[in-house]
């Protein structure tokens, strides 16, 4: 799918996050008072609001000074085996959503997110008993500011 | 996505034998990987979503320790995993979020999220492959859900955002 334009208004949530960070760190970007044109603002933000639909391959390849497409991690987490992680595991059925912590691993998101845990059992060629498995699984899909400091739109599964 | 040699239900570390999932990446960002949209489908005011993916990529670290330690094992005062060095695998999965429990609007400014969000069931149907070894799970069954959630979110800079932007 082709990246699409994104029309973004500058007094926006997005457009004044966008003109913020175009600031802090892309100076060039701004006019000599410091503030960010109105030609340059809309020919960042253009740039800043196309939209990475799948596109795995800019992800893993970056884009723009080093800076990756690839989301953010959510900065909380849990230390599984002391070692701490940017994730909560999903919570048991029973524990209530005013209790719930965010079952998304990407931070400056916003969209659709699931996440589950289910155990149960599966069969090998290679072991003649029932083995057992655990899944974590889960998804977001919606848009993201990725470490490239640009809004992008993408699905990703929590695997 | 865990494979464990111990009865079903259980999920003991010392007792694992696959572990399948992405890489952590230097950002921190934890088993995460970009999948085709259309991947990903959610009905959110029927409380239903759906994941599914054939033939995806992923390594098999043997076990969470060494998921968690890029390959270097892990002591503890339990028990011992040595390093193991991950191997190429693929997994094919087919997971289903249904059956509303519960919804609440969540606003949790500790971790700086809202949004909506609904208690479901779920279900889930996967394999994996690799060389030497191959598993496939059992039917979905929703009694093997032990927690689901879905929710139409906003967290980070997006948390005090208007709905309008």
């Amino acid at each position: 799918m082709l990246p699409r334009p994104l029309l973004l208004s500058r007094r926006s949530f997005l457009g004044r996050h966008i003109s913020r960070h175009l600031q802090e760190f892309h100076p060039g970007a701004s006019s000599r008072n410091g503030s960010l044109s109105r030609r340059n603002f809309l020919t960042s933000a253009a740039g800043a609001a196309g939209l990475a639909f799948w596109l795995p391959q800019a992800a893993q390849a970056g884009q723009g000074k080093g800076k990756s497409a690839a989301p953010i991690p959510i900065p909380g987490g849990v230390s599984p085996l002391g070692i701490f992680i940017h994730h909560f595991p999903a919570q048991p059925t029973g524990t209530p959503l005013e209790a719930l912590n965010d079952p998304s691993q990407i931070t400056d998101f916003k969209g659709f997110v699931g996440l589950n845990r289910i155990r149960g059992g599966g069969t090998s060629p290679q072991f003649a008993q029932t083995l057992a498995f655990q899944a974590d699984m889960g998804f977001m899909k919606g848009q993201f500011i990725a470490e490239d400091g640009n809004l992008h739109q993408g699905v990703f599964g929590f695997i | 996505m865990d494979i464990f040699t111990g009865p079903v239900g259980s999920a003991n570390t010392p007792q694992q034998i696959h572990d399948y999932a992405p890489e952590i990446t230097p950002s921190g960002l934890f088993w995460t990987m970009p999948l085709h949209p259309d991947s990903v489908r959610v009905e959110f005011n029927s409380a239903r979503a759906f994941m599914h993916a054939e033939s995806v990529s992923v390594p098999d670290a043997h076990d969470i320790a060494n998921s968690l330690t890029h390959g270097q094992g892990i002591v503890t005062p339990t028990f011992t995993i040595p390093p193991i060095a991950p191997v190429p695998a693929t997994v094919s999965f087919d997971v289903h979020w249904s059956g509303e429990i519960s919804r609440a609007t969540v606003v949790n400014e500790a971790q700086n999220f809202r949004g909506e969000f609904i208690k479901t069931g779920s279900t889930i149907k996967w394999s994996s492959i690799q060389n030497g070894f191959s598993f496939e799970s059992e039917d979905p069954d929703p009694a093997r859900s032990l927690g689901a959630t879905i929710g139409r979110e906003r967290n980070g800079v997006f948390f005090s955002a208007d709905d309008s932007d």
